[in-house]
This record gives C-alpha cells, structure tokens and sequence, in this order.
C-alpha cells in the first residue's frame, strides 16, 4: 500500500522521482492501487494548475509536471487497462490553420489526458474542414482550437463557422486557447468558452463533458 | 532627394538620436513597420510570390507609407523566407499552409548530447544541428547534394536580398526614413534562449532545467564564447551608442525565478555587462510579461533599449523609465478591436504614461502578421496622435540616468576555439605562402563562416 496523499503531494511539488518510485510500487504489487494512483496523479495534477493561476508555476513546471504525469500514465497504463472505468469520453484538439505552435497545445492536451479524456490530437496547421470531418466521423462534440499567432484568431473564426456551415453548430462546445485569445476575441470568433490556462481548459470540458452524459 | 525629403529625414533622425543622448526629443519617435505578408494581404497580393519578389509589394508600401506617419520604415522586411528554408529543406523554419514563415518547436539536440555539445559547441553546430535541422545538408547523402543546394540558397538569397535593398532604398529616399545606424552592432543571442529555442526545444529545455541542471549550467558557459563572439561590435575601434546588439528574451518569463536567476540570468548578464565595458548598447524585446522580473533587469547597464509585450506600463515606467530607454508595449488588438475614436483616446492615455521624461520610442507589443491585424484607418489615427500628443516643450534638455562604461569590468574571457574555426596560425601553417596582406580578409572569413552557421540554428 502506497500512501497516496504522499503521491499526490509529490506531483503536486514536481517531485519526478518520489512520483516514479511510488508508481513503481503500486505496479510492483500487481497494480490493484492503479486506480487510486491515478487519481491522486489527478489531484495533485489539480494542485499545479492552481499554482499555475496563483502565479506561483510557470509555463515551465506545467511542461515538466506533463512529463511526469506521461510517464507516470506510461507506467500504470497496464494495470489501468484491466480496471478500465467510465472515461470523460472523447474531444478534438489541434493548432487550428495557418499557425504551426504546438507548446500550448502539448501541455493542455497532457491535462486534458489526465483529467480522464481521450484527446484525438488532430496536430498543427489543421484547416476548418479537416475539423469538422474528424468531429463527423468520430462524434466528438468538444472541440478545443489553439494557437499562439494572431492569425489564429480568423482561423478559429473559420472553424466556428465552418460548424454552422456543416449544421452542426448546436451540436458541439468549441473552446479557444492560446496567446491571443480573450473575451473579446472568443465573442468575435463565436466560441463558446475561451482560456489561457490549461486548468481552466480541463474544467470547462469535464463540465460540457458531464453535462452531456 | 529633394530638400523637404532630406528636412524630414533630418528631423527624424535628430529625434531619435536625442533618445539616444539621454536627451528629451521634440516628440515621442514612431517606430511602426509592417511585415510583408501584411504589406501582401492589404494590397491583395500573393505572400508566396512577394516572398521571392520584394518588388511587388513596391506599389502598397509607397500608398502606405504615403498615409501612415512612422519614423521608421514602413516596409520591415522579414527574417524568415522560403527561398533559404526551402532550398535546404529546413525543418526550423517552415510555410504554413496559408503562407505565413514560421520557427516550428524543434530538437536537434538530445539530452544526452550535453557532453558534445560543451567539448566544441561549433563543431556541434556543424556536425549535429544542421544536418538535423536542414534535410538538403545531411552528409549521408551524396556530397554534390549537399554542396548544390548551398550554392543555390546564396545565389538565391543574394537576388532576393538585392531586390528588398532597392526597396528599402526607394522608400528611404521617397519617404525620408532616417538612414539605418551603422550597423555595428553583433547577432545577440541568449545562451540559454538560443539552447531552447532550436536545439534541446522549449518543451526539452524546461526538462532540461529540472533534470539536467548542472550540464545545463556547465553548457552555458561552455558556449559563452562563441556566443559572445557572435554579438560583439564587429568594429572594437569604432562602437557608437546609436547602434545596439539586439536580443529577443524569450525563455525568461516562463521560467520560476529559481531558474531564471541562477540559470538563465547569469551568462546574460554577464554578456551585456561585458559588452557595456567596451562602451556597446545592447536592446532588448522583453517578450511575455515581465513584471516580477523588474528588479532584476533594473541591474542592468544604464541607456539599454527595452521594448516590450504583456510588462504593465505604468509599473514598467516607474520601476525602469529613468534609468533606460522604454520602446513599443501598446497592444496591437487595439487596431481591431477599437473605434477610430476609442483608439485615438488610447493613443492618448498610453502617451501620458510613458512619454513624460522622454526615453520612449512608441511602437506595438507584438509585430503584425497578415493584414487581419491591422485596421489601416486606426493605425493612421494612432500615428497621427503620437505626433500631435506626443510633443515635448523642452526638447533637447538632458534627461535620465547617463552610461558610464567605467563601472563596468570585462570578465575573464576564455578564447573562442574550434577545430572548424581556424585561427591566423593555423591558416597560416596549412597555406604557408599567404601573405599577411590576406590576414585581416581570412579572418573575416573565418567569423562570417561561424556568423553563418550559428545563423542557421536561430
């Protein structure tokens, strides 16, 4: 038996290699603790967001505080397969077109997989109609644009619209992200949320998530 | 040039020159250019062929340099081009989809690599990053399609580059630009900025910087030579301060302060304070927000230029105004987002900031990059403002805290060696029968080869 507030702290606090020697302890037991290793990686995953929005954390811990939640989900991935529970289902995310910045984009996503969601990472540069036909054909209807350039902003326009245009604007939550984005940018584009930190990210989609269960 | 042409340019120059003199201008200068893709998108014109020929975007430059009243040329050129990128097939600077140049988030150093890279950072560069990052370059292939493509991306460029000179010569003489300082001034390159930014990546660098801290540190300071090589005054015997080394801070702020001031900080700081011994300037973009960094950057040289992004105004004048020279901040959304009227109110409250005193160049906190981000109309209307806001009734009175290179001390610098660098002896023992004549030529040589190489990887 681990003790898990330790682990939570642990990633909480960045600490890889207390994270890593308990993860190896939960897998060296045969892996029944996954579950609850998994959620204490969550919560303390929790905690660097909100040091993150407290302006305690940077841009840096939250890269590193994604490498270690990778290799820590790496690690208990097998024992997490067997007691597969109810995920928080998936969502579509990229660099929407013109915009090749992939920073933002990598640590939202290592969050979003964290918090539970299967993100089907669609890449850089992706255009409107490659979007919608990945949210078509895989019925995903949270759908997060990034970017870091201001040219972004009329390809997240185009995106939003590109889901009226396909009849299917009712039918998914679009949240933008990334160094151009604010409220009045998500008014003009027509998203339905906006953020510039990845924990609020991963609240607004768990919402829509289980508001649609 | 007509006599008008040559007043205007006068005083533009004058003007700006007082910033630099540590004295109160006439008026707040205008440093506005817009970048060619936007030049391109305004005018309808397609970037990718603008991109090879500058001259097409002859006719909006001169409608727009005509409307917009900046002190600095409105054509800005651009640092990126698909004519080099793509003839050698470079993965660090690549066309989007739509057209727009940009540096992708690339690694061409693995972390194990450290070891390398601190035994002779040159021959890394040579032998590891552009083969990596430049696919036309990789010596596993046949020689000859290596050397083809190099020489075409020169024969190339030198077109291209001709073509944006005639331009800029053009708007300069019609316009009355102030003719461009003796460009004196190095490359600037923050030693761990530019490990990030190419090499280990930005995502490899902030894991870098928790995992392998100490070979991070040590190779800081093995590359500190060439580094500081690379941005120093080309001319040691003639360093004016109207010419600057320039750096862009980019890591910095994403960084926790623990490894900003023991990792990132110090062979910056050490940099720009060697520099400041030999009488240079240094300016500096302080991108993202700076505002828990102030204390630290208040220790450097007096008379540097900073300009910035997300820093806020009123905190960054006050903490930094006296002491440097302030540039840009105003936020580029306000030209979409504002009323013609809304901006011209803007213009007005950013100027009472940070005009009073002088030492302020007005500009944008980022660089506009297609025609979407501009609305002409407002960017007129802020121009003209800062024109007629902007005034000072005591131009050329002395302000702010002067330079004095005395105080500071050149440190201990180690001399710059590779075995890709040769030095005047050891060309000499290879062609014995150069004559002296030739050395000072080689050795130019010789920093324009590493120039060029270290180029490659920015």
């Amino acid at each position: 038996m681990i003790d898990l507030a330790v682990l939570r702290t642990a990633v909480g606090e960045l600490e890889e290699d207390t994270v890593l020697a308990l993860i190896d302890e939960v897998m060296a037991a045969g892996g029944d603790e996954a579950q609850g290793a998994m959620e204490a990686c969550r919560e303390g995953l929790g905690t660097v967001g909100d040091l993150f929005e407290a302006g305690e954390y940077f841009v840096s811990d939250l890269i590193y505080a994604g490498e270690i939640m990778n290799q820590a989900i790496g690690k208990l991935k097998p024992a997490l397969l067997k007691s597969a529970g109810e995920g928080l289902g998936k969502m579509i995310l990229c660099t929407v077109e013109g915009d090749l910045h992939d920073i933002g984009k990598n640590i939202v996503r290592a969050m979003l997989e964290a918090a539970g969601f299967e993100v089907l990472d669609l890449g850089i540069d992706v255009s409107p109609a490659a979007i919608v036909e990945a949210a078509k054909k895989e019925e995903v209807s949270i759908i997060g644009l990034s970017g870091v350039l201001t040219l972004a902003v009329t390809s997240m326009k185009a995106t939003v619209d590109a889901f009226k245009e396909a009849g299917m604007r009712d039918n998914v939550h679009i949240i933008i992200g990334g160094n151009p984005v604010n409220e009045v940018v998500c008014g003009s584009v027509g998203a339905d949320a906006w953020a510039v930190n990845p924990q609020l990210t991963v609240s607004t989609c768990r919402a829509w998530a289980e508001e649609s269960r | 040039m007509s006599q008008t042409v040559e007043a205007i340019r006068r005083e533009r120059t004058e003007n700006t020159q007082n910033i630099y003199d540590d004295k109160i201008p006439a008026r707040v200068p205008i440093s506005v250019s817009l970048a060619p893709a936007v030049i391109a998108g305004y005018a309808g014109i397609d970037i990718r062929a603008a991109y090879w020929k500058p001259s097409l975007l002859k006719e909006p430059a001169i409608k727009l340099a005509e409307m917009i009243g900046s002190d600095a040329a409105i054509y800005g050129g651009s640092i990126y081009t698909p004519v080099s990128s793509q003839t050698l097939r470079s993965i660090n600077k690549v066309m989007s989809s739509t057209g727009y140049m940009q540096h992708p988030n690339t690694v061409c150093m693995e972390p194990d690599e450290y070891d390398e890279l601190i035994a002779d950072p040159y021959a890394f560069i040579i032998e590891k990053c552009i083969p990596r990052l430049y696919k036309s370059l990789d010596p596993q292939s046949n020689p000859w399609k290596n050397i083809l493509p190099l020489l075409q991306e020169s024969q190339l460029r030198a077109a291209v580059a001709r073509e944006d000179m005639e331009l800029r010569q053009e708007l300069n003489e019609r316009f009355g630009y102030p003719a461009p300082p003796r460009m004196n001034g190095g490359m600037g390159r923050v030693a761990m900025d530019w490990l990030a930014d190419q090499l280990r990546s930005f995502s490899g660098i902030c894991i870098d910087v928790r995992r392998n801290r100490a070979k991070l540190i040590e190779a800081l300071e093995a590359i500190y030579p060439m580094i500081y090589k690379i941005g120093v005054a080309k001319d040691l015997n003639n360093i004016d301060r109207y010419s600057s080394t320039g750096f862009q801070l980019h890591m910095a702020t994403y960084l926790r302060e623990k490894d900003f001031a023991e990792v990132w900080l110090p062979t910056w700081k050490r940099q720009v304070e060697d520099y400041a011994s030999l009488g240079m300037r240094i300016s500096a973009f302080l991108e993202e927000d700076w505002d828990r960094l102030l204390d630290y950057v208040y220790e450097l040289p007096a008379g540097s230029v900073f300009s910035f992004e997300k820093t806020d105004a009123k905190l960054l004048k006050e903490k930094l105004g006296k002491k440097f020279i302030l540039s840009g901040g105003f936020p580029l959304q306000h030209l979409t987002q504002c009323t013609k009227d809304e901006i011209i109110g803007k213009t007005k409250d950013w100027l009472d900031i940070m005009a009073p005193g002088g030492r302020y160049i007005f500009g944008f906190d980022k660089g506009a990059i297609t025609h979407h981000d501009v609305n002409v109309e407002n960017l007129i209307a802020v121009c003209d403002t800062v024109r007629e806001y902007g005034t000072y009734d005591n131009p050329g009175a002395a302000t702010g805290e002067a330079f004095d290179k005395s105080i500071f001390k050149h440190s201990e610098l180690p001399q710059f060696k590779s075995k890709y660098y040769k030095t005047w002896e050891q060309y000499l023992a290879e062609f014995p029968y150069t004559p002296d004549e030739a050395r000072s030529m080689v050795m130019q040589s010789e920093d324009a080869m590493l120039a060029t190489m270290f180029s490659m990887t920015c």
